[in-house]
């Protein structure tokens, strides 16, 4: 008989811990199981947390030790790297604006760890192991449901499963709810160099000092440029640490076509001025990588759960389609999750239609406002950067005031007075329509009617004050 | 120019193919635990060779390789960064995928 618990959790990322952490703060018997030696060896990228949201589901997570003393909170400084330009675009939230200050540059490898800690002190059992496939009650049948998960290290059975396992998940496909291909997925890329603190430091500070970034925080620079690839980045410097990570991302479809590698792709970056001055004169320590979903639709999965098992996070292509930063997504999901996981205990009611509760809850949350197409299609389209050079006020302002329990809907809409001076440039973007026509948008919706990004849709928004 | 060391990944700039200059740009980089088992393979059954070649060029780590028209998942065990990329960029489903057992493979940390 294979050991039994209330719910198990496979795989201790951002998602997987909160989950488990809820669960076993609810007094359940969870199992958090982790394929790498600790919580963090397998973590690539996702440094950037909500502190509201860290703190609301790790309370604490600031204060904690394993920081040591070492800088490890960060502004934003949001930069439009436009060719060869060196001109800053999109920094203009006023210093010392609190909204720059909900943005957390952390180092993820020892984050995860320290959540994983947190979990198991509220009780959660953590184990080194490789899920490698479900254990299955009524296999195939429809009234097939999840009982537990298959492991080299033996076979463990609960109720409820949840999935967390990231985008490469053997088991979120084994369930039938996951297929990603070749053209849902983004390939992401990290070179990390290690640049002296000191010098490091007077680089942030000289470059975003008049934004009232407390560089000492660490900082983290959005860079996108004109080139022709859809192709984001973003740079990390932590001064601290004395390290600075780039990381790139391109889809795989487009690497596919143009048969390049994404070391090739990165090169763009890496000759442009936003990013040599920050690793000049650095050591290259290595790279990392990791896919993510991306596709040209929002990427995640059609269902989110089965009876017996939740997928969280990047297991069922939660990414966030704005900010690109799903760690925060993982979170506030997996607590869901979690907390669900309990009522079902309580109420001793494991039906098809308490596990169907989840995707309700996910979809009514922050995080199902923001995984709309429209957001989709108007963030992740690369020529979107023209517009940015006008729009750039807007949009930092937008990331700047993402909350835990805000939308970036309802960002966009509450700031409709300073979009109306960049309408005409959006107008212009007749790609954009294009762009939403070929992922199969049939008809504009309120957002995109209100943005013109539909042909023949004139903008419904109340004219500007006084102008 | 800047100041690159000669380990900067802009060793990799160019057109061409990078596999080998990838693996050169990682050598001695990474730590990886020895994996017990070839957790991915390539059906040369399946593998439709020099006409694709997409594991091969899109592989972040230059695990792949060409051999008697074929790929083959030669550097693999030692650099293999388990990203995935390969088994979505496969047109005929030539991949067969895993993860390396726990505890093993990759460990993505610099201090």
């Amino acid at each position: 008989m294979a050991p039994r618990y209330d719910l198990i959790v496979v795989g201790a990322g951002p998602g997987g811990t909160a989950a488990a952490k809820a669960a076993a703060e609810r007094k359940l018997k969870v199992l958090l199981l982790e394929r790498g030696r600790r919580p963090g060896d397998k973590q690539m990228s996702g440094s950037y947390l909500f502190r509201t949201i860290t703190e609301e589901i790790f309370p604490g997570f600031e204060q904690a030790d394993f920081h040591k003393g070492q800088i490890r909170l960060g502004g934003v400084d949001f930069r439009w790297m436009l060719d060869n330009d060196e001109k800053r675009h999109g920094i203009s939230v006023a210093p010392g604006a609190d909204v720059m200050r909900n943005w957390m540059t952390v180092y993820r490898n020892e984050t995860d760890e320290w959540f994983a800690e947190q979990a198991v002190r509220a009780g959660a059992e953590l184990k080194t192991a490789l899920v490698t496939d479900l254990l299955w009650e009524n296999e195939g049948t429809e009234s097939a449901r999840v009982r537990g998960v298959v492991t080299a290290a033996g076979d463990f059975e609960a109720p409820a499963t949840i999935d967390a396992s990231g985008l490469n998940s053997l088991i979120a496909e084994r369930a039938g709810l996951a297929k990603w291909g070749v053209d849902k997925v983004m390939l992401g890329l990290k070179y990390i160099y290690r640049v002296d603190g000191e010098v490091l430091r007077q680089r942030l500070q000289t470059y975003m000092d008049s934004d009232g970034v407390e560089v000492d925080w660490g900082a983290t620079q959005m860079l996108c440029g004109s080139n022709p690839d859809h192709f984001g980045a973003h740079a990390t410097g932590m001064p601290g640490r004395g390290i600075v990570s780039i990381c790139f991302y391109s889809a795989l479809k487009e690497m596919v076509e143009a048969r390049v590698n994404i070391h090739q792709r990165a090169q763009w970056y890496l000759t442009q001025p936003t990013c040599r001055r920050l690793i000049e004169g650095g050591e290259f320590i290595y790279c990392d990588f990791h896919a993510l979903a991306a596709g040209d639709m929002v990427g995640y999965v059609p269902k989110s759960y089965l009876p017996g098992l939740l997928l969280v996070g990047d297991a069922g292509g939660f990414s966030q389609p704005v900010d690109n930063f799903g760690a925060n997504v993982a979170l506030w999901m997996g607590r869901m999750a979690g907390e669900l996981c309990a009522d079902m205990k309580t109420r001793n009611d494991y039906s098809e239609a308490m596990f169907a509760r989840y995707e309700e809850n996910w979809r009514n949350s922050w995080v199902g406002e923001d995984n709309v197409p429209e957001i989709s299609v108007f963030m992740r389209d690369g020529s979107l950067n023209q517009v940015f050079k006008t729009m750039d006020d807007v949009v930092s302002y937008a990331f700047a005031c993402k909350w835990e329990n805000t939308s970036y809907p309802s960002i966009i809409l509450g700031i409709v007075p300073k979009i109306l001076p960049v309408l005409p440039a959006l107008m212009e973007a007749p790609h954009l329509a294009k762009r939403a026509a070929e992922v199969g948008l049939k008809k504009a919706s309120p957002l995109m009617q209100l943005l013109g990004m539909w042909p023949g849709t004139a903008p419904n928004a109340p004219k500007p004050k006084g102008e | 120019m800047a100041d690159f060391k000669q380990s900067d990944p802009s060793i990799l700039y160019g057109p061409q193919l990078v596999g080998a200059k990838v693996r050169e740009l990682l050598k001695g980089k990474y730590q990886v635990i020895p994996k017990t088992r070839e957790h991915i393979k390539v059906d040369g059954e399946r593998c439709v060779g020099m006409a694709c070649q997409l594991c091969y060029i899109t592989c972040p780590t230059g695990s792949f390789e060409m051999e008697e028209g074929k790929a083959v998942w030669k550097y693999g065990m030692q650099l293999c960064g388990e990203c995935g990329t390969c088994r979505y960029v496969c047109p005929v489903g030539a991949i067969d995928w895993s993860y390396p057992e726990a505890g093993t493979g990759i460990v993505l940390k610099y201090s």
